[in-house]
């Protein structure tokens, strides 16, 4: 932790103020917060081995970001929160960044294209928290293909058929484990995305700002 | 900044153009290049889970994967396995090497300052501010979570969770909006 707070510090190579409007000032300090999660937060996850541990790291996250996007009504603004958080992220302490770092960009990038395709509404936040709580499940596959290369796929394959072979396992009940894992994770992104609509309003109610 | 970063994008083309034929031409001098470069990337060979990740990945596969057509010292064990699980050893350790000696090599302030250069100009500046709050956003992050650890609870886990939240998002809205006018206060007496 001590490196990390000498490395993320302000200092003299900074650019200098610049006039930013509230949205922008907005997006950097939601990105800060996102970056200081993945940091702190994702650290201890991904030490606890956790299960599911990636989806409650992805749903906490996506809690702070919709809430910075509820006040932020611009597009982009997710992307531009999910950058400042990557880039945090890697420049934090660890071994294995470069999957949280990817992780972090296509989040953001998902979450992006939802809100704006489908506007700033639960409705919206509940689709964009189960895609990205889905997406984790997805993620091991995508950031190990980049690091180890395709041959990883067969691999996994291969792996799954001797674990079927082993625990004397129709296919089919493997299919059935795996959909069982995705409804968990859509619960957890259903819960999520409703809790960020209602905090959101909730800390509209009690500090209301208006961006006009 | 411009040469280390240059450096390891060549480092990531050489982990992509790895194949079973060319590894050990590519893999040996890159290794020893970045040696030269930055020592410290090779700290991440002292965390033990990583070492054990990546000698389950060489040594695990081949012994339970695939057909078993070789013996070494009595211990059968696939030879595609184990070339294809050479190559995946070989290109990680390339890319993740190539990550730490590029973040060990420039620095955050750097990075913020480049992205200027590359005409991410207002994504710098955002960038900048996200890094001048990010102590005062840790200290009220800290101090709400302190309140939430002493606060009795009086109501179930979640609403006191919930009731958590509140606080610290209002704290960093208010932070953010503190932020913005005082920023404004400050143009306007330059």
């Amino acid at each position: 932790m001590e490196k990390n707070r000498k490395v993320i510090s302000s200092a003299e190579y900074v650019s200098d103020r610049s006039s930013l409007s509230r949205d922008s000032v907005f997006i950097a300090i939601f990105g800060a917060l996102w970056g200081l999660v993945e940091i702190t937060l994702g650290v201890v996850i991904k030490g606890t081995r956790l299960p599911m541990g990636g989806a409650f790291l992805a749903v906490l996250c996506s809690i702070i970001f919709l809430n910075g996007r509820f006040f932020v009504r611009r597009r982009g603004s997710i992307l531009m929160m999910g950058g400042i958080a990557a880039t945090l992220k890697i420049f934090s302490v660890g071994t294995v960044i470069a999957g949280p770092f990817i992780a972090i960009l296509i989040e953001s990038l998902i979450a992006e294209a939802l809100v704006s395709f489908l506007g700033v509404h639960r409705f919206s936040y509940v689709i964009t928290a189960n895609a990205l709580s889905v997406y984790t499940i997805l993620h091991p596959f995508i950031s190990q293909g980049i690091i180890f290369g395709e041959n990883i796929y067969k691999i996994y394959l291969e792996t799954f058929q001797k674990i079927t072979q082993l625990l004397q396992l129709d296919f089919s009940y493997l299919i059935w484990i795996i959909l069982i894992y995705v409804f968990l994770h859509l619960i957890l992104g259903t819960a999520s995305g409703w809790f960020a609509y209602s905090l959101a309003l909730r800390v509209k109610k009690e500090f209301p700002i208006n961006f006009n | 900044m411009k040469k280390y970063f240059s450096l390891f994008i060549a480092i990531l083309i050489s982990a992509l153009l790895l194949n079973p034929s060319n590894q050990w031409y590519i893999f040996i001098p890159v290794v020893i290049l970045i040696f030269f470069v930055n020592r410290r990337a090779f700290y991440i060979f002292l965390k033990w889970k990583f070492n054990l990740l990546l000698l389950s990945l060489l040594l695990g596969v081949p012994l339970l994967l695939g057909e078993k057509d070789t013996r070494f010292l009595g211990i059968s064990y696939s030879s595609e396995y184990f070339q294809m699980s050479l190559l995946m050893f070989n290109r990680s350790i390339l890319i993740l090497l190539g990550i730490k000696m590029f973040t060990n090599k420039i620095s955050i302030q750097e990075i913020a300052s480049g992205l200027q250069k590359i005409h991410l100009y207002h994504f710098s500046i955002l960038f900048s501010t996200a890094l001048r709050a990010l102590p005062e956003i840790r200290v009220i992050a800290q101090n709400t979570f302190s309140e939430f650890r002493r606060t009795p609870r009086h109501t179930n886990v979640f609403s006191h969770l919930y009731n958590w939240l509140v606080k610290l998002m209002v704290r960093i809205v208010y932070f953010a909006d503190q932020y913005y006018l005082d920023q404004l206060k400050q143009q306007k007496q330059e």
